[in-house]
């Protein structure tokens, strides 16, 4: 951040202008020595030609330094006959200057002075030149303020501390920083602990080390953002599908219930868990208070999904994952953080404008899961959009007399990402998946972390950081061919994207119509992409490569028992002009991938979501 | 006209003429379905309160249909006057059973019936019928098209 100024940078031109002039020296004086044996000849008798002084030149490089610094100056003498160089110096004051080698060093003056610099020809002392030099007075320091932002953080977090260096005159603004623990960068002052304390961080000023500030730092320990997820069949049998377990609670955290295999999905926003009864899920909505308009009427949701609709209640929930709990939503006037309750029976059945979207997914064996964490880039599910404009889109109802139409409701009130409205850890999260083996396997452990760079375990290290667009694209080349609706999606099953005519990438026939069946003695197909992120963003871009297999084979190795495939792929046929290269769970394996939720900076850095980073 | 129905329904043509009353009568936003005839196309962008634009190939004509809320329906209708595939995009799906038409129970009981493998994008593909969705949570993307009523040089991939 500060670079140093004083007193480095003078230092360099002075040496190699020292150099030369040495050098010069050394030439002087052996003139002076031919001189002085011709003048011997001389007093002998001899007749020989007489030598003159003519003008003697000064110079001072540089000609304006501070107290303190040096200036070198030279001086050029000409003359007729064997005549000598060598000049003596004198300075007229604010400094003293070495005689033979012409070093001028400034003096403390108390206000800028003008230095006349003269060398005299020492053969002829009547001869002589000046030259001037501007001192100026020297700054002082006198005193150094630090601040440190956050003064409170978690083990891991960075705090950014800056300092503000007070003084008269020309001083200089660096500082070195330390700290009484952790560690601190000594030039950007960006600090960390890992240990819990209060650390005290001083800056120093370079200029004068007796000056310095400090600011105190509290580091306490993180809570647990890290949760178990993995990969296996699930409750009816599922491919690539990413399970956690959810804790959730009525508001006040009376009543909680524990419920396995929800889906870990990147590509959608907000908790969701299908009820007990007719829906095949585990979850008992009763407590648990429903959304409200205005009027106190429930609020009811047909959530959209590319293969379905979810129909059931907005609900209050305290949400609880790893050691983090989500309890209330900014701006809202209740407590409870809303979710969906899919099938929940206390609202209406499903209106037709709902029911028209496609098919109904909200059982058990159409979603293939007890409920879906949305993690995604978004902090709501719906956004503006269901905010306010020239009608309400079919999202959410709100329910009279056993009927339920269309409205509008505010940001506070939607279903919303449960990991935005953490107290800590709530910029994003990082999904971190082991390798699978070619072929597939049976079952895969990973984990779940909340937050970017706010703890130890998730700093983005060394990942590259994709921007997306507003609408949580990016852009992959693929055969040649640029899919600008692309995005990461650890709830899609399988990488989506269209062959673009690649040879041998060919889709299934039958049941199996969604994936990519290349030949199978060519399987797998060895291929690579390159991502880059959503134009006018941040420019980054890299090279994917990846594998498909043929999923009639691969759904049937190990007797049909493997339920992890890196290798599984489908088609995504381009859509008014946009192709979309969806990459699915197939390829999270291996990588720690990092979604960034929209607004939400991490700090150290200039990232803010949305973002996906690997 | 005898084209396979791999649906199981008795005469896609029944249907077709049964369907567009079954709508009206629901009072939905209507705009013409796939695989019906095109007449019915301006009044329906008159109901939508959609902004209609129309873009004539040497094919077919392509009628794309803007709706307040954001999503962009795209129709393709054959010389002949039907439409023979639709497309859509936009933050929420449209109305699909209005797009599809006939074609909707079909699709919802086409997907029904697949081996759910987990969440993906939904695809359908037989013979009288492809259906393909993706996208994510406020951008949905997805297009369908009858294959027996594609005319002649038309690729396939031009419907989206």
């Amino acid at each position: 951040m500060f670079r140093p100024w004083f007193p480095k940078a003078s230092m360099s031109p002075k040496y190699s202008k020292g150099e030369s002039v040495r050098l010069l020296g050394l030439f002087a004086a052996a003139c002076c020595l031919t001189f002085l044996v011709a003048c011997g000849s001389s007093s002998g008798g001899s007749n020989t030609t007489t030598s003159t002084i003519l003008t003697v030149g000064a110079s001072c490089n540089p000609t304006a330094i501070v107290s303190g610094q040096t200036s070198q100056c030279t001086a050029t003498v000409s003359g007729t006959g064997s005549f000598s160089s060598v000049v003596s110096w004198t300075a007229s004051g604010g400094g003293a200057i070495t005689p033979g080698a012409g070093l001028f060093t400034a003096s403390n003056v108390p206000f800028t002075t003008q230095v006349t610099i003269t060398a005299t020809s020492t053969q002829d002392t009547t001869k002589s030149g000046s030259t001037t030099i501007t001192v100026a007075t020297a700054g002082s320091v006198t005193g150094v303020t630090a601040t440190c932002s956050p003064a409170s953080i978690q083990t891991g977090q960075l705090s950014t501390c800056t300092a503000t260096v007070q003084g008269t005159g020309n001083f200089s603004p660096n500082v070195d920083w330390s700290a009484s623990g952790g560690s601190i960068s000594p030039v950007t002052g960006l600090f960390s602990a890992a240990g819990a304390g209060n650390y005290t961080i001083t800056a120093t000023s370079q200029q004068d080390p007796t000056k310095n500030g400090t600011a105190p730092v509290t580091v306490v320990n993180g809570v647990n953002n890290q949760m178990a997820v993995t990969v296996d069949a699930g409750p009816t049998g599922y491919v690539n599908g990413l399970f956690a377990t959810v804790t959730v609670c009525t508001p006040g955290n009376t009543n909680c219930q524990t419920i396995d295999h929800v889906l870990v999905d990147t590509g959608s926003i907000g908790l969701r868990l299908l009820a007990s009864g007719n829906a095949g899920g585990l979850f008992d909505p009763t407590g648990y208070p429903l959304q409200t308009d205005t009027s106190q009427n429930p609020i009811a949701q047909c959530q959209q999904f590319v293969d379905g609709f979810t129909w059931g209640s907005v609900a209050l929930a305290t949400v609880k994952m790893a050691g983090e709990t989500a309890t209330t939503v900014p701006g809202a006037t209740v407590a409870g953080v809303p979710i969906q309750i899919i099938g929940d029976s206390r609202v209406p059945s499903v209106p037709s404008s709902c029911s028209s979207s496609g098919p109904d997914i909200g059982t058990l064996n159409a979603f293939g899961a007890y409920g879906v964490l949305g993690v995604g880039n978004f902090q709501q599910d719906c956004g503006p959009g269901c905010v306010s404009g020239n009608s309400a889109p079919n999202v959410y109802y709100t329910c009279v007399s056993g009927s339920c139409t269309t409205t509008f409701l505010p940001l506070a009130q939607q279903v919303t990402n449960p990991v935005w409205v953490l107290p800590a850890d709530n910029n994003g999260v990082v999904v971190q998946l082991p390798s699978v083996p070619a072929g597939g396997t049976t079952t895969v452990s990973g984990a779940l972390i909340f937050g970017i760079g706010t703890q130890s375990n998730n700093s983005l290290g060394s990942a590259t950081v994709f921007d997306t667009d507003a609408n949580a694209y990016f852009n992959t080349t693929f055969n040649g061919v640029n899919n600008s609706c692309s995005f990461i999606d650890s709830g899609s099953n399988a990488n989506y994207f269209p062959a673009t005519s690649y040879p041998n990438l060919i889709a299934c026939t039958g049941q199996n119509s969604g994936f990519y069946c290349p030949p199978t003695n060519l399987s797998p197909l060895v291929l690579t992409a390159s991502n880059q992120s959503a134009s006018n963003t941040n420019g980054s871009s890299g090279t994917v490569s990846f594998n498909v297999g043929n999923a009639n084979t691969l759904f049937t190795n190990n007797n049909a028992q493997n339920t992890a495939f890196a290798e599984l792929a489908g088609p995504n046929p381009p859509i008014n002009g946009c192709g979309s290269f969806d990459w699915g769970l197939s390829f999270f394996y291996g990588r720690s991938v990092y979604t960034g939720i929209e607004q939400q900076p991490v700090t150290g850095t200039t990232f803010v979501g949305p973002f996906w980073a690997y | 006209m005898n084209r396979s129905n791999p649906f199981g329904f008795p005469n896609g043509r029944s249907l077709r003429v049964l369907l567009p009353s079954v709508v009206l009568a629901l009072a939905f936003p209507a705009w013409a379905s796939l695989g019906q005839n095109v007449t019915s196309i301006q009044s329906d962008k008159v109901h939508m309160q959609g902004a209609l634009r129309s873009v004539a190939s040497q094919r077919y004509v392509k009628h794309e249909i803007r709706v307040p809320t954001g999503q962009v329906v795209r129709e393709y209708v054959s010389p002949d006057g039907n439409v023979f595939g639709v497309a859509w995009d936009g933050p929420y799906q449209p109305d699909l059973q209005q797009l599809l038409g006939s074609y909707f129970e079909p699709m919802k009981q086409a997907a029904a019936a697949q081996q759910r493998r987990g969440r993906q994008p939904l695809t359908i593909e037989s013979s009288g019928f492809v259906f393909h969705q993706s996208g994510h949570m406020r951008s949905f993307r997805g297009s369908a098209y009858v294959p027996a009523m594609v005319p002649q040089g038309v690729d396939v991939t031009e419907i989206q």
